[in-house]
């Protein structure tokens, strides 16, 4: 019982560091980036293109897979997004282009991802983190799965008190609320955007490299599942709220592993699927939203 | 001209289905409605009328059948999703797909699981799949001239105008969602009774790319547009073929910069030169300017 909720809380984990940049995206940006996959396959290819010939440790592969995949998310919003938000002047009139043009990168980039993998599965090797296995009251873990968490919940946290606390994060929230004033005031509309999703592409990247490791493999086509996960942990903490995706992802993967277990293993996508919509049903604001939800 | 016919047929049939999938979805996104289900439907009506018809039902029956009673879980679905706009619709619908996919992949009895289903009877000719995609077109064109689509119009421009018109906006995306939803339908059935195969590769996310491409390229302000986008996706590949294996690199940044740099596609290109031609005279527009 308490081994399966350790293992839901390394999948909700990887979740939280997946769905934080999606949410951020789209909280700040109204983008909903369907480059967000294959932006988070982009960082385990690079750990994976990296550490093919030279024995690197994971301290050098974890920042150049974190920033290979947020200036990924960067070149996205300063090829598509910005001129298309330039051109159409209304932010939601500009929605549906940006998130046509997130289909296209998204293609684009597997199609890359293809090229380099050669269409097979791929991995990091042993040397770059020796995994080794504890018992720790009765559990087993890994030092991976230790990583993952402590990681996940540093990356989150800290971006949750970032977005709540600093200077920085009342300009994105300002930003959210309404880029014209904040031009006004002084802020930056579009270093802040580039700001956003080079974080937001960087949690993807680190999620990348640690689900690649802990599933010792990664395709090019990963993160379609993933996705699905993304959406359901977006629609379950609110669009924009970061504490909110932080506990959906967690609840989320406890939900899933408990499919798995006392259910049956090959219902457990659409356990996403069906929390999406039974929330859509009956709270669309979802679950831990104080305001009232205007966009939806 | 027959030579030609003759050795293309394979792609104009799947130009001409593609087509019908992309009558779904721009129908639904002219009217404001993001939605992709339609690309989820493409995959239940391929299934279904594979079934049928591999079980000694009549194709245009299986055909008929299978599209009346998508309907209702369209409508279902439409229900659910009501009260959704925007982003949200697009992503609900989008992991609708994702489902469809995951269901097709698991379901083996039915949907011969991640192998698919092989040697489907071949039962639509050409001929056949022109005249429907001929009455999808009449469809859309008249659709669009009349009282609906200027409804649709409205609802894409500003729904709150549009409810102080007397339009019942609840009404009208879900009718909206429904029939593009059944035009996807349409558009699998067909598919898989011409090409004799189906997997569950090729209703995820590919198609998803490929339908959106259809919509950018052909361009969404008039009714020939998914049937220009469709012809011209279709023959892409053959074109790019000097490309290989960056093949799919090449179409996602075709996509990209197509809606960031010439959003009208070719329904834009084509009005931009016909103004030049009425007025030669005057400095050509920019496809931006045409829009307008």
């Amino acid at each position: 019982m308490s081994q399966h909720l350790l293992n839901a809380i390394v999948l909700g984990s990887i979740y939280t560091l997946f769905a934080l940049g999606l949410t951020l995206s789209w909280g700040v940006l109204n983008v909903l980036n369907l480059a967000h996959g294959a932006i988070f396959v982009a960082g385990g290819l690079t750990a994976y293109v990296i550490t093919k010939d030279s024995a690197l440790s994971l301290w050098v592969v974890l920042p150049a897979a974190l920033i290979v995949s947020g200036l990924l998310a960067v070149a996205l919003e300063v090829v598509a997004y910005r001129p298309l938000r330039k051109r159409v002047g209304d932010v939601h009139a500009a929605e549906l282009p940006m998130l046509i043009a997130s289909v296209g990168a998204a293609f684009m980039l597997t199609g890359i991802g293809t090229r380099i993998t050669g269409n097979q599965p791929v991995g990091i090797p042993d040397g770059v983190f020796h995994v080794s296995s504890h018992d720790i009251a009765g559990l087993r873990i890994t030092n991976l799965e230790i990583l993952i968490i402590v990681v996940a919940l540093a990356l989150s946290i800290g971006l949750a008190v970032f977005v709540r606390r600093s200077r920085h994060g009342r300009a994105l929230r300002a930003l959210a609320q309404d880029p014209y004033t904040c031009g006004l005031l002084g802020i930056s509309p579009e270093r802040m955007a580039i700001a956003t999703m080079f974080v937001s592409g960087a949690l993807a990247g680190v999620a990348g490299v640690l689900l690649t490791m802990q599933q010792s493999a990664i395709e090019a086509h990963s993160w379609e599942p993933l996705l699905l996960k993304g959406f359901a942990v977006i629609v379950l903490g609110a669009v924009g709220s970061v504490w909110g995706a932080i506990i959906a992802a967690y609840l989320l993967a406890v939900a899933e592993i408990g499919t798995v277990v006392y259910i049956s293993g090959s219902l457990r996508d659409g356990v996403a699927f069906a929390l999406i919509l039974v929330l859509l049903l009956f709270r669309p604001q979802g679950l831990f939203t104080r305001t009232a939800w205007q966009r939806s | 001209m027959f030579d030609w016919f003759d050795s293309n047929e394979a792609l104009i049939q799947s130009a001409l289905a593609l087509s019908i999938l992309g009558f779904s979805v721009q129908l639904a996104l002219r009217a404001g409605v993001f939605s992709l289900a339609g690309v989820g439907f493409w995959a239940i009506g391929g299934y279904s009328v594979a079934n049928l018809v591999g079980d000694g039902w009549s194709t245009p029956l299986a055909i008929a059948v299978t599209v009346a009673a998508t309907l209702l879980p369209a409508l279902g679905l439409a229900l659910i999703l009501r009260r959704l706009r925007a982003l949200y619709l697009a992503m609900a619908t989008f992991a609708f797909v994702l489902i469809v996919q995951i269901v097709a992949l698991n379901w083996d009895s039915v949907t011969g699981g991640p192998v698919g289903l092989f040697a489907i009877p071949v039962t639509v000719s050409t001929l056949g799949l022109t005249l429907v995609v001929i009455a999808c077109a009449a469809g859309t064109y008249i659709w669009e001239r009349g009282r609906h689509g200027r409804i649709m119009e409205s609802l894409r421009e500003d729904e709150q105008l549009a409810s102080s018109l007397g339009v019942d906006v609840a009404r009208e995306r879900v009718k909206v969602f429904v029939v593009s939803a059944g035009l996807g339908t349409l558009s699998g059935a067909l598919n898989a009774l011409m090409f004799n195969t189906l997997t569950a590769d090729q209703a995820g996310f590919g198609l998803i790319t490929t339908v959106l491409m259809v919509i950018v390229l052909g361009g969404t302000g008039a009714w020939w547009g998914p049937l220009a986008g469709a012809f011209i996706v279709t023959w892409l590949p053959e074109v790019l073929r000097f490309a290989d294996d960056y093949r799919e690199v090449i179409q996602g940044a075709i996509v990209l910069l197509v809606v960031v740099y010439a959003p009208e596609g070719v329904v834009g290109a084509v009005r931009a030169l016909r103004r030049l031609l009425r007025n030669p005279l005057r400095k050509p527009l920019t496809l931006k300017e045409a829009a307008e």
